[in-house]
């Protein structure tokens, strides 16, 4: 029995730790990840849709708000003529044609409704050392550097323009910039960061070859920087599977323990008498009795943990997309065609100044392209040469999936103008509001929750008496987490 | 240098005979908006050229089928006009070892085939303002030039004077213009008595708001060459002023020699400390270009000086590579409050009008240049593209893949 008693606590304690290890980590820090009562997505006005639910199973909070359009863009290309929106306790409860208001709601109304825009590349809100830090490294979390008491200037000023939520990051310019967030922006949010944050591990961010701390890197150095988060992605891949190896060679070590164990059980009686025996003849000789030894194969060792690499893990096995921003040909083929084997990375381009040159492959792997930069950014750093928003044009035209983003804190509100503009180089209208909306959600892995104006989203929603990407027209109402923040 | 009125009288005798008799290539364009400048929308407009002038402006023009004809599915502007810049002058914008150099022409300096000029036409801007920097406390005469076929509107637009930071330090050793820097909102409307710290003792005389003042001073009091043109009213001026007391010392010196013109920066034009002292003086403002990271208050002077009846046109200094910032400047005031119409005169006729060459380009009205622009939708509407711009009545530009 001795045997036993020694296993058991060991083996819990080993299983615990391989379970850690195992668990997937997909919901945010908030543990808010998963929507309730989610329908099907793509029919918020077939038959069904257009009912409110009678009542409500969680107690409503925030205001009920009822939103009248002449046109309800359900997502970029499906849209609803005359519908309304249903918003109570921070969601869309309802879609379609004819909704009554419920008492004591309040109606908005304008032309145009569609979700708020979602801007994939952005600082807004994180702590400026954070967001410049060059030191993050791959377990740094932007979630950890979004400042409670940041000027809320900034956030007004994208909320102004329709930005509802962010892909935030921190460590922007650092070779690993770490864990990225997609968080809202409304100010009143900032504080609590369980209802700021939508998605707390949205991405893993890199940059490849871009000017740190003003020093322009050479072509050497460059390179080598593929080299290196190639290296990284591989190190991520070799944890994960040094742990499951464990797991595997853990369980082998149980099952020959548990055999063992089994027929130690079985054989009890004998081996007792056996050692009665054995007792007996040392006591007679008069020589010392010496305990049967069973030899036990070792329990296999865990390996140690390694934050960065779990990260770094979950990357290589696509769990998040790696966010790598790269601007030179040379560089973004290198990196493409060194991470062609790992075959679930999900890998999306940001900046890609030069990408058009591999828009055949990136079109083919699908790998989407974040394509920055506002105009009037003041004065580029070199791997920004040439760049303007006609990359947007062309990627679209050769199939890639096109996001576009507003590349840093201030900036997120001209991010409806970049897409217009972007629209103007021959990006197709309804790519360039996807680009801002249900593609920037679905990279980002929060398409269940953002994006589109369907029922059981997140009541992300602009009011508007235009097109949303018609500059000439105005804003009227914003809406986000359910209420009215801008009007 | 020529006086401007008489000036004006030629081209208004020169346009009149060029109505009466039909000289030279006549071209036709009927567009589904026509957009006069003023406001004014004509559905299915059509406009008439002929000799690189507008003709005729209308509803009910009948097409002559003997001349050619274009229809537009878009919409027709005048051209865009930036009126600050340093394009296409290649560096040769100030003067480093003078401050006050009142007889240097900017039009020595400007090369009509850079190709910043290129690109300013194909972003739908006609005629661009060249102007000095404001490292120069006098930087020289300004100019207003197209930016196709090298034309020169007018050679002496302004004389550029600059109460600007820029100008007391050592031959620009601190940056010479930021739109950004004169936000701060700790500064004070009159920046203190001296401005000690601003005061940064250079090389090149003066090296302070005082000496600077006292400097101009003495050339308006007594003026000679082509400052005694600006002190009879014969020459605006371009005065270069961001922070409040600088704008404020501009505005007091033009009122103090009864100058007309415009101020360069201003970004807290909309302040209404500033906003009066600028309504008082009857200058204009350019303002921008506004940058992604521009202030709201910046944003919203376009709107307070427009409501105030100052008015008002944009810079594109600084930016010359990205022409685009212009039409994007004044969206960004749109979206901050600004009223379209007038935000779409700020970049064609009050823009002419500040550089004082209304009355040859900045519209569409007979006897006008036929500088014009066939866009793909409403200019403001930063989905709409140029498909086509015309210089002189000549077309200059047409996008890859437009119909014509």
């Amino acid at each position: 029995m001795r045997v036993q008693s020694l296993i058991l606590p060991l083996l819990s304690g080993a299983l615990l730790l391989a379970s850690v290890a195992a668990a997937p980590l997909r919901d945010g820090p908030d543990g808010d990840g998963v929507v309730a009562a989610d329908p099907p997505p793509g029919d918020p006005s077939g038959a069904g849709a257009g009912e409110a639910p009678a009542s409500s199973p969680v107690p409503i909070r925030g205001e009920t708000l009822l939103l009248r359009a002449a046109r309800v863009i359900v997502r970029p290309g499906r849209e609803i003529a005359d519908a309304e929106i249903l918003v109570q306790n921070g969601r869309i409860v309802a879609v379609g044609a004819g909704l009554a208001a419920p008492p004591g709601a309040r109606v908005l109304e304008g032309e145009v409704v569609c979700a708020g825009f979602l801007d994939p590349w952005s600082s807004l809100g994180i702590e400026p050392g954070s967001a410049g830090d060059l030191s993050t490294t791959p377990a740094t979390a932007a979630v950890d550097g979004v400042d409670p008491y940041d000027p809320a200037e900034g956030r007004r000023e994208a909320l102004r323009g329709g930005v509802t939520c962010a892909r935030v990051q921190a460590g922007g310019p650092a070779q690993v910039g770490g864990v990225g967030a997609v968080v809202r922006t409304a100010e009143r949010l900032a504080a609590t960061p369980g209802e700021l944050v939508v998605l707390g591990d949205a991405c893993l961010s890199a940059t490849i070859g871009v000017t740190r701390g003003g020093r322009l890197l050479d072509v050497f150095e460059r390179v080598g920087e593929v080299e290196r988060l190639v290296g990284q992605i591989e190190r991520g891949r070799a944890y994960r599977e040094s742990w499951v190896e464990h797991r595997h060679d853990l369980e082998e070590w149980e099952k020959k323990i548990a055999e063992e164990a089994a027929k130690l059980e079985k054989d009890f009686k004998k081996a007792k008498k056996d050692r009665e025996k054995e007792q007996k003849e040392a006591a007679e000789k008069d020589k010392e009795f010496k305990e049967k030894k069973y030899k036990e194969d070792r329990k296999p060792r865990a390996p140690k943990h390694d934050a960065d690499a779990e990260v770094l893990a979950r990357a290589a096995e696509g769990e998040i997309p790696l966010v790598v921003e790269v601007h030179r040909a040379e560089e973004i083929r290198a990196l493409l065609a060194k991470t062609a084997a790992f075959d679930r990375l999900r890998l999306v381009i940001a900046g890609g100044t030069e990408a058009a040159a591999h828009a055949a492959e990136l079109a083919k792997r699908r790998i989407p392209v974040i394509v920055w930069p506002a105009p009037g950014l003041g004065e580029r750093p070199d791997e920004y040469d040439g760049h303007d928003l006609a990359l947007a044009g062309e990627l679209g035209r050769a199939g890639v999936q096109v996001l576009i983003g507003s590349g840093g804190g201030p900036h997120a509100r001209d991010l409806r103008n970049l897409a217009a503009l972007a629209a103007g180089h021959g990006l197709d209208p309804a790519a360039a509001l996807a680009a801002i909306t249900t593609n920037a959600a679905r990279v980002f892995d929060v398409p269940d929750r953002l994006g589109s104006v369907e029922r059981g989203k997140d009541a992300e929603l602009l009011v508007l008496d235009g097109d949303p990407l018609d500059t000439t027209s105005r804003i009227r109402f914003v809406i986000s987490h359910g209420e009215v923040v801008v009007e | 240098m020529i006086p401007t009125i008489p000036r004006l009288g030629l081209l208004s005798l020169a346009s009149f005979l060029a109505a009466q008799a039909p000289a030279g290539p006549v071209l036709q364009v009927r567009a589904r908006e026509v957009r006069v400048g003023d406001g004014t929308v004509i559905p299915n407009g059509v406009l008439v050229v002929q000799d690189g002038r507008i003709a005729r402006v209308g509803a009910d023009i009948p097409i002559d089928e003997r001349y050619a004809f274009l229809a537009h599915d878009g919409v027709l502007t005048a051209g865009m006009i930036a009126d600050h810049s340093q394009m296409g002058l290649a560096g040769e914008a100030n003067e480093d070892a003078r401050s006050v150099v009142p007889e240097a022409r900017i039009l020595h300096g400007f090369r009509p085939a850079h190709s910043a000029v290129g690109k300013a036409l194909a972003a739908g801007i006609t005629a661009v303002v060249i102007a000095p920097t404001g490292e120069n406390l006098i930087g020289g005469v300004t100019a207003v030039v197209k930016t196709s076929g090298g034309g020169v509107v007018d050679g002496e637009a302004h004389l550029a004077l600059s109460f600007a930071r820029a100008a007391l330090t050592a031959g620009g050793s601190e940056p010479g213009f930021f739109f950004g820097r004169a936000e701060d909102p700790a500064q004070t409307p009159d920046g203190g008595p001296e401005d000690t710290e601003s005061a940064v003792s250079g090389a090149r005389y003066p090296t302070s708001y005082s000496g600077a003042w006292r400097e101009l001073a003495a050339r308006f009091t007594d003026p000679a060459g082509i400052v005694a043109g600006v002190a009879r009213g014969e020459l605006p001026v371009l005065i270069e002023a961001w922070e409040r007391h600088e704008v404020e010392r501009a505005t007091r010196f033009s009122r103090r020699f009864s100058l007309r013109g415009a101020v360069r920066g201003a970004p807290l034009a909309g302040d209404e400390h500033v906003l009066a002292a600028l309504r008082a003086s009857g200058l204009g403002v350019i303002l921008g270009p506004f940058e992604a990271g521009q202030t709201h208050a910046s944003l919203a002077a376009v709107a307070a000086l427009q409501q105030a009846g100052v008015p008002v046109a944009f810079a594109l200094t600084g930016r010359e590579n990205e022409p685009e910032m212009l039409r994007v400047s004044a969206v960004r005031a749109v979206e901050a409050g600004a009223d379209p119409v007038l935000v779409w005169k700020a970049l064609t006729g009050d823009a002419a009008r500040l550089a004082g060459v209304e009355a040859r380009i900045g519209r569409l009205a007979s006897g006008l240049d036929a500088d014009f622009v066939l866009w793909s939708g409403d200019p403001l509407d930063l989905r709409s593209r140029v498909e086509a711009v015309y210089v002189d009545g000549k077309r200059a530009y047409a996008r890859e893949g437009a119909s014509r």
